[in-house]
């Protein structure tokens, strides 16, 4: 019994059984559109690592989908199948709820990078509420281990770009919540400095060019 | 209604004439510049002061109108190189001013995505608009035209034809590179600059450009620096395709003239079960009619401008503008 759950970017998430658990099989496609040798060199540091920062998460005390096996043959990654839904549809809906859960998500990102791990692709879709409630961080695909000020920057950026992207009308009171959240970490005031500074990097912001003046 | 663009943003000089029939005159005059440098910003507008008058004339008389029986006349005040932008903007004015015709302005990279779903005839893709001076993957969501990915630092196009120069091939860089890699066996490996949906281009065409000086085969290097910067922004739009769910693939500016990026991208859309089409060569880099045909779309919903703030915007974002002449 197994069944295609979704086709990321760069994987396919498929659902079965492993042993008697339900589980989630994460398998890294080769793109017809790489270079077969550079494909290889991305696919299989891209599986051992994500593998290994998960393990590191879930040590660190966040939720993370637990691992039950790596295939490098197959670029597989084999772990528990979290059920629940994704902030991203959460915040289709707008429902109230949706500042809490991003004060929440707000908190888990500052103790990612408390054990100086970044994700790399902190988006709403990248968020389950499991049936508790509880918040599941899916994904690693493109995390690092890091503690410069800069990378976290990027979570904080690209977190806020998607807000922005698809929730243009309720993203500025969510960043705010995800914020609060956030600031338990020490030094958080750092991050959000260089979260402007990111932005400013765009090309063609206004702010860059008076901040150039300076 | 017939209205009459201009564009002058950066290397080219173009004027066109829209119309309900279409595209009905398309004039461009492109400063070329000189080896082994890019463009220089006063001697591009000294090209466009030379040039424009004329290009406005031909475009004119190409369409078979008079300029008394336009209606408008679209102006793409930014984003771009600050002197080349004031000789398009300085015209415009004039001629504004001289017949009594409303100015309606333009954002230049808006005006390479309206100018692409016209010619490919797309209703809601995600746009991959690559070029000289911009890399950005949008589509457009409540009104406007939002950013799902962008370079960080500097552009694909100027990435590749900023190697092109130093590595000492003609005119035009992307497509020489390009050659050179398809000779190319062996791939070195270099950073892959993917920030989620961002890109980034400056480390590593650094990093190129040190195997360049480590006396590496050219060809090896051109295929690892083509291939590394390909499938990072392959990467991005794939993203991208998969976080919006959007069916149509849609690829505009002057780089879409890529020889290899285009293969690349169809594999790409393939994969998502999304059609892919290529903005087609006369209106993938800068050019008139992209000016004048968004103008004309923009001039249709009452978009206009005063004379006396019509201050040309080097660095006007494409999520800063108003699209109100599509409803989705």
């Amino acid at each position: 019994m197994i069944e295609l759950l979704s086709k990321g970017a760069e994987a396919e998430i498929w659902k079965g059984k492993w042993l008697d658990l339900e589980a989630v099989f994460k398998v890294r496609k080769s793109k017809p559109w790489r270079h077969p040798r550079l494909d290889k060199m991305i696919l299989e540091t891209r599986t051992v690592k994500e593998a290994k920062i998960m393990y590191d998460a879930f040590n660190a005390g966040i939720d993370v989908p637990y691992i039950f096996d790596i295939d490098l043959q197959r670029y597989t990654i084999v772990m528990e199948y979290v059920r629940g839904v994704t902030l991203k549809n959460v915040l289709n809906k707008k429902e109230d709820k949706v500042y809490e859960l991003c004060e929440e998500l707000g908190k888990i990102a500052a103790k990612l990078h408390m054990r100086s791990i970044v994700h790399g692709d902190l988006t709403p879709a990248n968020v389950i509420i499991r049936e508790n409630g509880k918040l599941c961080l899916i994904d690693f695909g493109l995390a690092n281990f890091s503690n410069r000020i800069e990378d976290m920057g990027v979570d904080l950026h690209l977190f806020l770009r998607a807000l922005e992207s698809s929730f243009a009308l309720i993203a500025e009171k969510c960043f705010d919540s995800f914020v609060r959240g956030y600031a338990i970490m020490d030094g958080y005031k750092a991050v959000l400095e260089k979260v402007k500074e990111i932005r400013r990097r765009g090309r063609y912001v206004l702010e860059r060019r008076l901040v150039a003046k300076l | 209604m017939h209205v009459l663009g201009i564009e002058s943003t950066a290397h080219t000089i173009g004027a066109s004439v829209v119309s309900e029939k279409g595209i009905i005159s398309n004039v461009n005059s492109v400063y070329i510049h000189p080896k082994g440098s890019g463009i220089h910003p006063r001697e591009a507008a000294i090209h466009h002061s030379e040039e424009g008058p004329k290009v406005i004339k031909e475009a004119l008389r190409n369409a078979g109108i008079d300029i008394n029986d336009l209606d408008a006349i679209a102006i793409s005040l930014g984003p771009g190189l600050g002197p080349c932008l004031r000789v398009g903007a300085t015209l415009a004015r004039y001629l504004s001013l001289k017949f009594s015709k409303p100015l309606v302005p333009v954002n230049h990279a808006v005006a390479h995505i309206e100018i692409a779903r016209f010619a490919c005839k797309a209703s809601d893709p995600l746009v991959v608009y690559i070029a000289g001076g911009n890399t950005i993957i949008s589509t457009l969501v409540d009104g406007r035209y939002r950013i799902f990915g962008e370079t960080q630092d500097i552009a694909i196009g100027n990435a590749i034809d900023y190697f092109g120069r130093v590595i000492g091939v003609d005119y035009p860089e992307l497509i020489n590179v390009e050659k050179l890699a398809m000779e190319g066996k062996e791939i070195y490996e270099l950073p892959l600059p993917v920030k989620g949906q961002d890109v980034s281009y400056s480390g590593l065409l650094t990093a190129a450009l040190k195997l360049v000086k480590e006396g590496k085969k050219l060809e090896d290097v051109c295929l690892s620096f083509i291939e590394h910067v390909y499938a990072t922004l392959c990467e991005s739009v794939e993203r991208a395709l998969a976080y919006t769910g959007k069916k149509e693939l849609l690829l505009t500016g002057g780089t879409a003239r890529s020889l290899i990026l285009k293969e690349k991208l169809k594999y790409v859309a393939q994969e998502h079960d999304a059609s892919f089409a290529v903005v087609p060569a006369e209106y993938a880099g800068d050019n008139g009619a992209m000016i004048a045909y968004t103008g004309f779309l923009a001039f249709k919903s009452g978009v206009r401008i005063n004379v006396e703030e019509s201050y040309v915007k080097p660095m006007w974002r494409i999520d800063e503008v108003d699209i109100i002449w599509h409803t989705n």
